[in-house]
């Protein structure tokens, strides 16, 4: 099974950099800009140290999980992909590996685009994608746990040492793991110069008094809903709670609204990911958001009883007092809230996944019966035939026209697309190579199943020339796929139109190409001598409609046109492709046998 | 889609279930006796409804699309059906269609699409709670379609 490459490949990140300085914007203003307003001559505090520090260890912090996802993707990225796809047959399971898989890799984010990504590719269903989501809510509250450990004490020894390895070592391996090291020890830095910095803030009283309105929990599950949305890691938002915390600006029950706002935040990413994927994907974001907004929902009017089971589970600390406790405290029960309230949250809702998947389907319908939706199959490959050769034979035949005939009409669109279509029209000529791919599998495992049987030396060599025959129209359908489709995109990625003479010279090139696939695949699928010859006749043709138009567009080249080179580049690029396309439909019209060595099978 | 007596296609849409062979023996009998032609429908849909659905071929060939795990099982389903119900075999227009999308509404939009005569197709008559949360694609079917529907219910015709 191929997975897509953009399926995987696809791994969201921290450094999107306008939206991060919009949070750290965003963060470093409302509390210093309502202080300024307030009373800016407070005796004691200097605000631009504090706005330094602040914005400074908010940086590092997120640099450092930043760095810290990256190496850990590296590290165990694939194998983490692997486990995901393959272990989550059922919600329980999906729900170990979720957690699991996130845990590992550090972010929910990165396992919600990944079951976008399967879903998207049919690897797995809605369904299982529910347990998966729940678990990646419970694996992604490990971050905070660590955070909440405040070893800011070994932050640099952890940079030191993860630089070190970084740099010094040749091994990748050490250099990922130092790079792990190096974040980890940027996170717990970036929070201690936060910690810092907010120090004074204690004995502030304006910003003592906005940090109460917090205390009301909607105003807290919005603004850290806001917060994680924007910078898209729930990670970071408990993170940095988990430093107010241990200045003693946060309570435990502010701490504990604001980390059920994490939890609606992260949400934004699946949704983000989901975009212009099909209904299924949708559906999942969508389930994604119904529970973790249920579970907070649930769950507010409970913040104080969560937060007094929450003391008496976590350690206390009864040699401190006032807020030297809280800031040793607080943090561990935090973190422990968040844990302990997405565990349960799972386990409320795991019996109920089909309940939310049915809601998803009802507020997301079904896009109308269209030829995508038809999962298509080989028409002719009947296995009763395999015990006589010859007419397994003329069934494979009948199928490389089926399968040519899709080729065909991908061939047919394509050309409209790359000169004036939009991304959509591209992307459903790049789904119907999923058919093409799928028949040819199905024809090259029948061949195998042919092979298999005895044959006379006649049908053997006709079982390769079909093979090469239908290997050579899934290299069309690939070139179209791959090339053409991408060229289709530079065209509007780069906002070139292309003019009307030279659309009149590479239609007229697409039309000859075009009319050769027609004819090798009826010589194929009829074993037609004359059409296979009409085929090889073609290439001067060909070449002579390629080189005017390579001339026509050298002449233009000159021509002041905005967009020229990027322009001219697309349209060579396109020649030289419908050119490669003639190349395996002459070949496929070689494979047909000729007069003299045509036999009878 | 062959159509004899320019009768539409009797529609048999399958999930494997034990109801769903029965509806589709059903099928053939009514298809022989009105001579008409059988298309058999699989909607490959997301198993929201059944965890594991197609849990069974998806196990053996891991990283596999849902769909073609669906695919084997319907064409495992025909060859069973045909060792079975020598009928079935003789049953000479039939066809078999592969559709994504939810159950229900894919069923009409196909039956529509081929100008289906009727439907026939199986239900396991869940009651209670499950009922009243779930309801059940035959019964949409048979309340949405504009062609006769039959249900059949029991696996022993």
């Amino acid at each position: 099974m191929k997975i897509p490459a953009g399926v995987l490949g696809n791994w969201p990140t921290l450094s999107r950099s306008p939206v991060l300085m919009l949070a750290l914007v965003a963060l470093i203003a409302v509390p210093t800009a309502s202080a300024w307003g307030a009373e800016a001559t407070e005796a004691g505090i200097d605000w631009g140290t504090m706005a330094m520090s602040l914005f400074g260890g908010l940086a590092l912090f997120l640099y450092g999980m930043d760095q810290m996802a990256n190496a850990l993707k590296a590290v165990a990225g694939e194998r983490m992909k692997d486990i995901l796809a393959r272990l989550t047959t059922n919600r329980f399971m999906g729900a170990v590996t979720g957690a699991f898989v996130t845990a590992v890799i550090n972010s929910s984010s990165v396992t919600t685009v990944l079951l976008v990504g399967f879903i998207s590719a049919g690897l797995m269903s809605l369904a299982q994608s529910v347990g998966v989501i729940m678990g990646a809510n419970i694996g992604s509250t490990v971050t905070a746990q660590l955070i909440a450990f405040k070893v800011t004490k070994a932050a640099l020894l952890m940079i030191g040492v993860g630089f070190t390895m970084l740099f010094a070592s040749k091994t990748e391996r050490i250099q990922q793991y130092g790079g792990m090291l190096m974040g980890l020890g940027l996170v717990f830095f970036g929070m201690g110069v936060m910690s810092d910095g907010m120090a004074p803030l204690r004995s502030y009283q304006p910003f003592l008094d906005v940090m109460a309105h917090m205390q009301s929990p909607l105003v807290g599950i919005a603004v850290a809903a806001a917060f994680t949305g924007l910078i898209q890691s729930s990670a970071a938002t408990t993170g940095i709670v988990i430093v107010m915390a241990s200045q003693g600006f946060v309570n435990l029950p502010t701490g504990i609204a604001l980390a059920f706002g994490a939890n609606i935040g992260t949400c934004v990413t699946a949704l983000l990911a989901a975009i212009g994927k099909p209904r299924e994907a949708v559906r999942a974001a969508l389930v994604h958001i119904m529970f973790n907004v249920a579970g907070v929902i649930i769950w507010v009017a409970f913040i104080g009883q969560l937060a007094d089971f929450v003391e008496w589970i976590s350690p206390k600390h009864p040699e401190l007092a006032g807020s030297a406790r809280l800031a040793a405290e607080v943090p561990r029960q935090i973190a422990n809230a968040h844990t302990l309230f997405n565990v349960a949250n799972t386990l409320l809702f795991i019996g109920l996944t089909t309940q939310f998947a049915r809601v998803a389907e009802w507020l997301i319908p079904d896009r109308p019966l269209g030829e995508e939706m038809l999962v298509v199959r080989a028409k002719y490959l009947d296995e009763d035939l395999l015990a006589t050769p010859s007419l397994a034979l003329d069934r494979v035949r009948l199928e490389a026209l089926h399968m040519g005939e899709r080729v065909e009409e991908m061939l047919a669109r394509i050309m409209p697309a790359i000169l004036s279509g939009n991304r959509e029209t591209l992307r459903e000529i790049e789904r119907m190579d999923d058919a093409v791919d799928t028949l040819h599998a199905q024809v090259i495992a029948y061949l195998a199943k042919i092979s298999r049987q005895s044959l006379t030396e006649a049908q053997t060599s006709e079982l390769i020339r079909l093979m090469d025959a239908v290997n050579d129209l899934e290299n069309i359908g690939d070139i179209i796929e791959t090339n053409l489709i991408v060229l289709g995109n530079e065209r509007i990625d780069a906002g070139v139109s292309i003019s009307q003479p030279t659309r009149e010279v590479l239609s007229e090139l697409h039309a000859a190409v075009t009319r050769s696939v027609e004819a090798a695949v009826h010589a194929v699928a009829q074993r037609n001598e004359l059409a296979a010859r009409n085929v090889t006749s073609m290439k001067q043709e060909i070449s002579r409609i390629a080189d005017s138009a390579a001339v026509h567009q050298a002449r233009r080249l000159v021509a002041e046109e905005p967009n020229r080179i990027p322009a001219y580049t697309i349209e060579i690029d396109i020649i030289e492709k419908l050119k490669r396309i003639y190349y395996f439909a002459k070949r496929m019209a070689k494979t047909v046998p000729t007069g003299d060595s045509s036999e009878v099978l | 889609m062959t159509k004899a007596h320019d009768v539409g296609p009797i529609l048999v849409p399958v999930d494997f279930s034990p109801s769903s062979e029965a509806a589709l023996l059903h099928a053939v009998w009514l298809a022989r006796c009105l001579d008409s032609s059988l298309l058999v429908l699989h909607v490959v849909h997301d198993p929201g409804t059944m965890p594991d659905y197609y849990g069974k071929v998806l196990k053996k060939k891991q990283l596999m699309r849902i769909e073609d795990g669906a695919a084997a099982m319907l064409d495992d389903l025909i060859a069973k059906a045909e060792e079975r119900y020598p009928e079935f075999k003789k049953l000479k227009n039939r066809e078999s269609m592969l559709v994504k999308g939810l159950p229900s509404g894919r069923i009409l939009e196909v039956a529509d699409k081929v100008g289906a005569s009727m439907i026939v197709l199986g239900s396991k008559g869940a009651t209670g709670l499950k009922h009243l949360l779930m309801g059940s694609v035959a019964e949409q079917v048979a309340r949405l379609a504009k062609i006769p529907v039959t249900i059949v219910k029991s696996a022993h015709p």
